[in-house]
């Protein structure tokens, strides 16, 4: 198959002047040759650029990263060239090095961050060893090369000496990566090849660490190879992208021709599926099928199952990686033409639902005014975990407690929708609990249409616990964990017509569960029924546990980060799902996310709210729209900042607005607004006062920040260190 | 509870076809499909079930034999060969003692009521062991501290005192009552080790998922828990069991429990007594209780070795011949627990 | 940052704030190899893993020694705290609970390295 592709592919490409690295028809392959996991690659990485690859999970892209490094794992085998250039001295072949010269050429040429790279520390020595280790691996000078290790670790927002003091297991995730980015680049290479890096990291996080990429590609020089399964992740660093499908290019080319004028479908269709703050809502759309295995690669065009376009030709012929309109811009595909005719781009364009604000700010109003008993009401409700502690602490009370949710006061209609948005360990998962009853607060009152709950957990209560418990389910984040292994689908499924329908007979149980499968898509159901979720995809778990908790007749559905675990091309079909079943179920949904544009995507959809959280606190609520064109609160800005996005014009953004990249521990939170440590706007007043959440001019919901109040001592105290002095700055 | 009627009215899209078409005799051919001919077939589909199935039925007939009394009673100076090696006369295939007693008789006389016993301690220690964990580790909170506190109790005495003192009180001569006097702390270890194991199961998504749909306690453990331990509570079965018969037979041996006729300890303390361990005349006098009691520990532990097998669900789809999944990969299923 | 040194005492683990005159006993040294497995901790590390260069491995295995781990590597305040939070009784593992805590502790640490096979179900 690939020497067939090898003779009607063009060579090299040479659509880059100065090339560092020049791939020519590279592959890997396993099994004695016959399984291609990275076939017929031909790319050159321009000297000083980023270089954007885009690809699903298992399409190759890893070893792609691999390849330029010469370290593709056993049993595979890489042929092919791998030309370097060295700006002073000879070009060399990297698959022709010898062991000492690849050894040398690894991490002082080329140096790489991948996805394992967090747990390949020694943890019996400090990071400052491992910059030792490292430099005299390389005969390099230790003293220099520490203070060059400083001053990057200085770039990437860490205090050198504390995280070279520390072992790797007193750094958190976010410390332990970029701790590595400057052990990938204490020895000055000329590029760093970054496969996934970000990819077990909070949002926030990636985000922060890409723009701190960005920063030091500029100032020593680098080029960045980057690879990622998330398009508008890497779209914000990119000078070039490369979108790699079953094992192959299928596109690459400069990263404003990519996003704005792709010309393959998949490309179009990756751009379409991705949620994103700028595309209209109802244009999203996912992407029918699956990748293909590496043993079971499609005849001709690898996307042509996928593909509406495709043609018998397709079917039949592989198309060549050539440029179609005589410029850098390459892709391999037939029809490249009538692609981009057909698939037209959803975002870009101005959002025509801004409509959408006034409707949503009318509700927000009419709900809290009509006085209807709400359908959960929270009052300043607190979840304190104290640790885990001896006697003697006990007596002298002192002890470790961890604020998990600090005075939430919030109500959900019925036929609500809330989205808690925040970053991990702010205590949203907790305080969704706490709503439906699955924690018990601390402190406050959770009551369910006036009922308190865990009153009546105890028996005295109006309305009856079971009748509560039956009244707010949940869907786990985790779908693998969410379905009892040893049970089929239809016992799964049984159990909660049981609560419901207990006087039901098994035909009809039988066909409830059926018709309520074939209703989330699962067809046929009677198949379905009799799996084990073993025998299920991500996806299908999620659906069955969605099935599970409508067939209780709930009031209110928890949704843990349900759609975080299922594949990026399925997560809009499970979220649009989700809003039709809510609306045929009459029930009310509260989404936990730590992704603004899914929470968007939610609350526009459902005409609901997003709640912010930050450390255990609210800090503000709001319309999607609202939140996303009019920021109150400063963190609102960040996690807006964080968030992806394919607007071309907003993408070269500055660093994060932050002044500190990692969050405070939660145990010792910040006194005053917990925000203030890193906030760009913070000043004296928010060491010592805390904001209350309050209602906002000009704008639906509340915030909790003092810069709402044009009369507050904040506007007279001094900014603190690292702040903004002019506020005003960093409003839009 | 909302009836019937009101909750159907809910589900508009409510399946087309007539419902009620599902037969009495279908159901019972449901339940006989999923709960006993799939688990036999993938259970025997191991041959360590088969060999192990072999040896215990093997021991499972030498008692009928004993007791439809198709051989002849052990009884003193039935042969006139004393001393009889094995595999020499028919009439006695395993030879005799000193006394000239048929060993196979010896063998066989014995075999109801050491099967008995280790039935009885072989459930008792693990029923109890299975109760204690799951409810402690599964509740936990003082539920948890009062049953830790008393398995503590139970595990700081030593067990072999214990159970030489309370035999030498009980002289139990029943069987039952012997397997659940040899085993009477054995729980206390086990109940442990399986609250460990519950507790880290207790943190799966699917038990909060049954706990927020308001299923019980006990629902839950049965349904959620006990199946993802059940593995592991088969190999302890058949650990507990092993150990009561080597601890009925040192006990025997070492003169502590009634002589309440024969049995392959009482056959191997008087081998030793009258000097099997020094002549080689005697030896198979030794040798035959030992392979008894042996072959069968060995015959349980295949059995369980083989039988986890039915409580894994990929290998049970995989038997039935139903499509196995696309995804290998995000497999964290609890086999993973043991 | 506070850390706590281990110090031995007649083969006896202390751990000791370097700038105060606080120590916790964790218990006999040979205890806490015993509870963390043996004298030596394998880290296997994946094909990617082991070309960082501060990893010198023939076979991508590091053999941590175990009992110059425990008696060098030092601890953070909060895992003082956390230790201090058990007794030094021994009815629930037959060693003193605190030593099995502390050896629970550092096997964390090693295992958070390293290669992660998917779980394989036995």
């Amino acid at each position: 198959m690939s020497t067939e592709n090898q003779s009607r592919a063009p060579a090299t490409d040479h659509s880059v002047e100065d090339p560092i690295i020049e791939v020519e028809d590279t592959n890997v392959t396993f099994n004695d040759g016959h399984t291609y996991v990275l076939d017929d690659a031909n790319v050159s990485i321009d000297r000083h650029e980023v270089l954007g690859i885009v690809g699903e999970s298992g399409s190759g892209k890893s070893m792609f990263a691999s390849a330029l490094m010469d370290a593709i794992p056993d049993p595979g085998v890489l042929s092919g060239k791998i030309h370097y250039h060295p700006e002073d001295g000879e070009s060399v072949d990297v698959l022709e090095l010898s062991d000492e010269e690849l050894r040398q050429f690894r991490w002082e040429e080329v140096s790489m961050v991948f996805q394992g790279a967090m747990s390949s520390f020694n943890p019996t020595m400090k990071v400052k060893t491992h910059f030792e280790e490292t430099l005299k691996a390389h005969d390099k000078s230790v003293s220099e090369g520490l203070e060059f290790a400083r001053e990057l670790l200085e770039n990437l927002y860490l205090e050198p000496d504390r995280v070279l003091d520390a072992y790797p297991h007193e750094l958190s995730g976010g410390m332990q990566q970029r701790a590595l980015i400057a052990l990938s680049m204490v020895l000055d290479p000329e590029v760093l090849v970054m496969d996934e890096p970000t990819a077990a990291l909070d949002l926030l996080m990636q985000r922060s660490i890409l723009s701190l990429l960005e920063e030091l590609q500029a100032e020593y020089d680098l080029t960045i190879v980057f690879i990622t399964h998330d398009l508008p992740l890497v779209a914000s660093l990119a000078d070039r992208m490369a979108i790699i499908y079953a094992f192959q290019f299928a596109e690459i080319g400069p990263r404003d021709d990519i996003i704005q004028n792709s010309a393959h479908p998949y490309t179009r269709k990756l751009l379409n599926a991705t949620p994103n703050l700028d595309a209209p809502l109802s244009e999203m759309q996912p992407i029918e099928g699956e990748g293909p295995a590496p043993v079971n690669v499609p005849s001709g065009c690898r996307f042509h199952p996928r593909c509406e376009l495709a043609t018998a030709e397709c079917r039949t012929d592989d198309p060549p990686l050539v440029s179609h309109d005589d410029n850098e811009h390459r892709s391999a595909c037939h029809h490249w033409a009538e692609a981009r005719e057909e698939i037209p781009l959803n975002f870009g364009e101005d959002s025509p639902d801004v409509g959408g604000i006034e409707a949503t700010s009318e509700r927000e109003t009419s709900a809290s005014v009509d006085g209807e008993e709400p359908l959960l009401s929270l009052n300043d409700v607190e979840v304190h975990f104290e640790e885990e502690q001896g006697i003697v602490e006990q007596f002298f009370g002192d002890s470790d407690t961890v604020r998990a949710v600090d005075g939430v006061s919030l109500d959900i209609e019925e036929q609500d929708l809330v989205c808690l948005l925040g970053e991990s360990g702010c205590g949203k998962t907790t305080l969704g609990k706490t709503m439906i009853g699955l924690q018990k607060p601390t402190g406050g009152s959770i009551e369910f249409r006036g009922q308190d709950i865990w009153e009546a957990k105890r028996g005295n209560g109006d309305i009856s616990h079971e009748e509560i418990r039956q009244a707010l389910q949940i869907i786990h984040q985790d779908p693998g964990s969410a379905l009892n292994p040893n049970d089929r689908v239809v016992n799964i499924l049984s159990e909660a017509l049981r609560h419901t329908h207990p006087n039901s007979d098994r035909s009809e149980r039988r066909a409830r569960m059926r018709s309520l499968l074939e209703r989330v898509g699962m067809s046929p159901a009677d198949d379905f029924l009799d799996r084990y979720p073993h025998q299920l995809s991500g996806g299908e778990k999620q659906r069955v546990a969605l099935a599970r908790a409508l067939l209780m007749n709930p009031e209110a559905i928890l949704a843990d980060e349900a759609i975080s675990a299922v594949d990026v091309s399925l997560r809009i079909e499970i979220m649009d799902l989700m809003l039709e079943l809510q609306d045929e179920f009459e029930t009310s949904f509260l989404f936990i996310s730590h992704d603004l544009s899914n929470a968007r995507y939610f609350a526009e959809h459902g005409d609901g709210r997003i709640a912010v959280m930050y450390l255990g606190e609210i800090v503000e609520i709001g319309s999607a729209e609202r939140l996303i064109h009019d920021p109150r609160h400063p963190y609102t800005e960040v996690l807006r900042w964080a968030t992806p996005n394919l607007d071309l014009e907003e993408m070269d953004e500055s660093g994060p607005p932050l002044r500190e990249v990692d969050v405070p521990d939660p145990i010792d939170p910040p006194s005053g607004c917990r925000f203030h440590t890193r906030c760009p706007v913070a000043r004296e007043a928010c060491r010592e006062e805390t904001p209350e959440l309050q209602d906002i001019d000009g704008g639906d919901g509340k915030a909790a920040c003092f810069r709402e109040d044009p009369d507050h001592a904040y506007w007279d105290s001094e900014p603190l260190e690292g702040a903004k002095a002019d506020p005003d700055a960093v409003e839009r | 509870m909302p009836t019937e009627d009101e909750g159907s009215d809910e589900f508009d899209w409510r399946a087309d076809e007539s419902a009620g078409e599902v037969g009495f005799r279908d159901r019972l051919e449901e339940i006989y499909q999923h709960s006993i001919r799939e688990p036999a077939l993938v259970a025997w589909s191991d041959m360590r079930t088969r060999i192990g199935f072999f040896i215990v039925s093997f021991y499972v007939v030498m008692a009928l034999v004993d007791v439809f009394g198709l051989w002849r009673n052990a009884s003193p100076n039935q042969s006139m060969h004393r001393l009889l090696p094995p595999f020499q006369s028919l009439k006695y295939p395993l030879g005799t003692t000193q006394s000239g007693i048929d060993l196979l008789a010896l063998i066989i006389d014995s075999t109801p009521f050491i099967l008995l016993m280790v039935f009885a301690g072989g459930v008792w220690a693990t029923t109890l062991a299975v109760l204690v964990g799951t409810v402690s580790g599964y509740k936990g909170g003082r539920v948890d501290t009062v049953i830790t506190t008393i398995s503590d109790f139970f595990m700081a005495i030593p067990g072999l005192p214990l159970v030489i003192v309370l035999a030498i009180t009980l002289s139990p001569e029943n069987p039952l009552l012997l397997g659940v006097v040899l085993t009477i702390n054995y729980w206390a270890g086990l109940g442990r080790s399986i609250r460990s194991q519950v507790l880290s199961i207790r943190e799966n998504s699917y038990v909060e998922a049954s706990r927020t749909m308001g299923t019980g306690t006990l629902r839950i453990i049965r349904k959620d828990i006990l199946p993802n331990i059940m593995p592991y509570v088969l190999v302890n079965f058949v650990k507990a069991a092993r150990y009561t018969i080597f601890a009925s037979v040192g006990l025997y041996f070492i003169g502590v429990l009634p002589y309440s006729g024969q049995n392959w300890g009482v056959t191997l303390n008087n081998a030793y007594y009258q000097g099997g361990l020094f002549t080689m005349q005697a030896v198979h006098w030794l040798l035959v209780p030992i392979a008894a009691i042996v072959g069968l520990a060995f015959g349980l532990l295949l059995l369980s070795q083989g039988m986890d097998r039915i409580f894994n669900p990929r290998v049970r789809t995989r038997f039935s011949g139903e499509s196995e999944s696309v995804e290998e990969a995000d497999d964290s299923s609890t086999g993973g627990l043991m | 940052m506070t850390r706590y040194e281990p110090v031995v005492e007649d083969d006896t683990l202390f751990l000791v704030a370097d700038d105060a005159d606080d120590r916790v006993e964790i218990g006999a040294v040979d205890d806490v190899v015993a509870a963390m497995g043996g004298d030596t901790h394998p880290i296997e590390y994946d094909e990617k893993q082991r070309k960082q260069p501060w990893l010198d491995t023939d076979d991508g295995v590091l053999d941590v020694d175990v009992r110059e781990t425990v008696t060098t590597l030092p601890h953070t305040a909060e895992t003082v705290a956390e230790l201090r939070d058990y007794d030094m009784g021994t009815d629930r593992y037959g060693l003193p609970r605190r030593t099995v805590e502390f050896a629970n502790e550092l096997v964390d640490i090693l295992e958070q390295q390293g290669k992660h096979d998917p779980e394989t179900p036995e």
